[in-house]
């Protein structure tokens, strides 16, 4: 399984970026577009919870990123990551619809292309796909208790430490029924994902 | 923000809710925004509950133990059912003596049943006192097998005198009666001589491989009057 980045790791990722952006390489440009962009459209999608919006936003995030970082000395950005997050959340903080619409100023095909192939592996499973996938793990449990955890955890947003005290289950327990279910689930939702033609990213 | 930490503060789940701290938060936003693994791990769970809730509107959710079924599996329900099957099998018991003496046609000492019902100590509970048991009398232990239900159980009878002990009596595979609540264990009245006793019952869930203490118990025998 691939390890999260740490902050060593990102801040060699970002220096890579800025260097070579720096330098005038288009080719980092898209690059830092492609590695950003669906965890950045997700992120704008749960805070302004209206789509098109997101994409507006994540569209002038990386017109203002990849302005700076043209510009920028290279001890200016340590992190690429934090520093689109922070920026994508300013944008999404002021009303900027109008803002984030208007013109893009910087020449880049990156950041036309922010706004194409951003759906999820997961996106295109339907609702009620997802709900008859659910009833399949669900029933693939052998034991209620584990059907509780889950139940429990994701229906009636209970603590883990609530739901082991009263299930009389330990934390390893729990924590490893919810890692094999979200597993399963997983699998199960790629597998859903690619019989409709979708191709599975990651 | 690594991925043992995400997993062992069920960050993920948290996230969903709105439950991470500020700091969290956008440690684990800067994480995933750059991070294609954790984020399909991120949006598979966020279908997984989107599919719970839709299931549990269209009322297609078995929600976890109905109320009926708390009540059958509490303490109090366990103690009333455990009397009414005291009764009936002491009832049943009594007819079978006298059967097997008709059937003999004998005059011998019909064999006595008694039903003891244990609490257990974890927590305060009593010690339960009873009075030595004839050498051919048998002593049925009833005790409560826990609100959660196991897979398999085991237990192991313990004489306890002074700072010496010894195992008299143990089983595994055992099954609970009553409904899954209580373990039922059946001894020679000559195994229970004057002194401390301890049950201790464990259960084992089929897919966590170890056993976890369910019930301990405390029984003092006193000589015979």
């Amino acid at each position: 399984m691939v390890e999260t980045p740490d902050h060593a790791l990102e801040a060699q990722i970002s220096a890579d970026f800025v260097k070579r952006i720096g330098q005038g390489d288009r080719r980092a440009e898209e690059e830092l577009v492609r590695r950003y962009q669906r965890g950045l459209i997700y992120l704008l999608k749960r805070r302004t919870r209206d789509p098109q919006l997101a994409l507006d936003l994540a569209q002038e995030t990386f017109r203002i990123a990849i302005e700076k970082l043209r510009q920028s000395p290279i001890e200016q950005i340590e992190r690429v990551g934090a520093y689109l997050r922070g920026t994508a959340l300013n944008l999404a903080s002021a009303d900027v619809r109008k803002y984030a619409r208007r013109a893009t100023t910087v020449d880049s095909d990156a950041v036309d292309a922010a706004a194409d192939g951003v759906a999820g592996p997961f996106d295109q499973v339907s609702t009620a796909q997802v709900q008859r996938l659910v009833r399949k793990l669900l029933d693939e449990l052998p034991v209620q208790r584990d059907r509780d955890i889950l139940v429990r955890t994701y229906l009636q947003d209970e603590d883990k430490s609530a739901i082991c005290e009263a299930l009389g289950v330990d934390s390893a327990h729990y924590n490893r029924v919810l890692f094999r279910a979200k597993q399963r689930f997983r699998e199960l939702l790629t597998t859903a994902a690619s019989q409709r033609g979708l191709k599975v990213v990651g | 923000m690594n991925r043992q930490y995400i997993r062992d503060n069920d960050v993920i789940e948290r996230y969903l809710k709105g439950a991470l701290t500020a700091e969290e938060e956008e440690d684990f936003e800067e994480a995933y925004v750059g991070d294609a693994e954790l984020l399909d791990q991120l949006q598979a769970a966020e279908r997984l509950r989107e599919g719970i809730k839709g299931l549990d509107s269209a009322g297609n959710l078995e929600r976890s133990r109905p109320r009926w079924r708390q009540t059958l599996a509490s303490p109090r329900y366990a103690m009333a059912a455990t009397v009414l099957l005291a009764v009936s099998l002491g009832f049943s018991s009594v007819l079978y003596n006298e059967n097997q003496v008709l059937r003999e046609g004998g005059s011998s000492t019909p064999l006595l049943t008694r039903f003891v019902s244990l609490e257990s100590v974890r927590g305060g509970g009593n010690v339960t006192e009873i009075s030595a048991p004839a050498q051919d009398e048998l002593t049925v232990l009833m005790i409560d097998a826990g609100v959660v239900a196991h897979d398999t159980y085991r237990a192991a009878i313990t004489r306890r005198d002074g700072e010496q002990s010894e195992q008299i009596w143990s089983r595994a595979d055992l099954t609970p009666e009553l409904n899954g609540m209580t373990i039922a264990i059946t001894l020679q009245g000559r195994m229970l001589r004057p002194g401390t006793y301890e049950a201790k019952v464990d259960g084992r869930m089929n897919d966590s491989g170890r056993f976890e203490p369910v019930a301990e118990v405390r029984l003092v025998v006193l000589p015979r009057d």
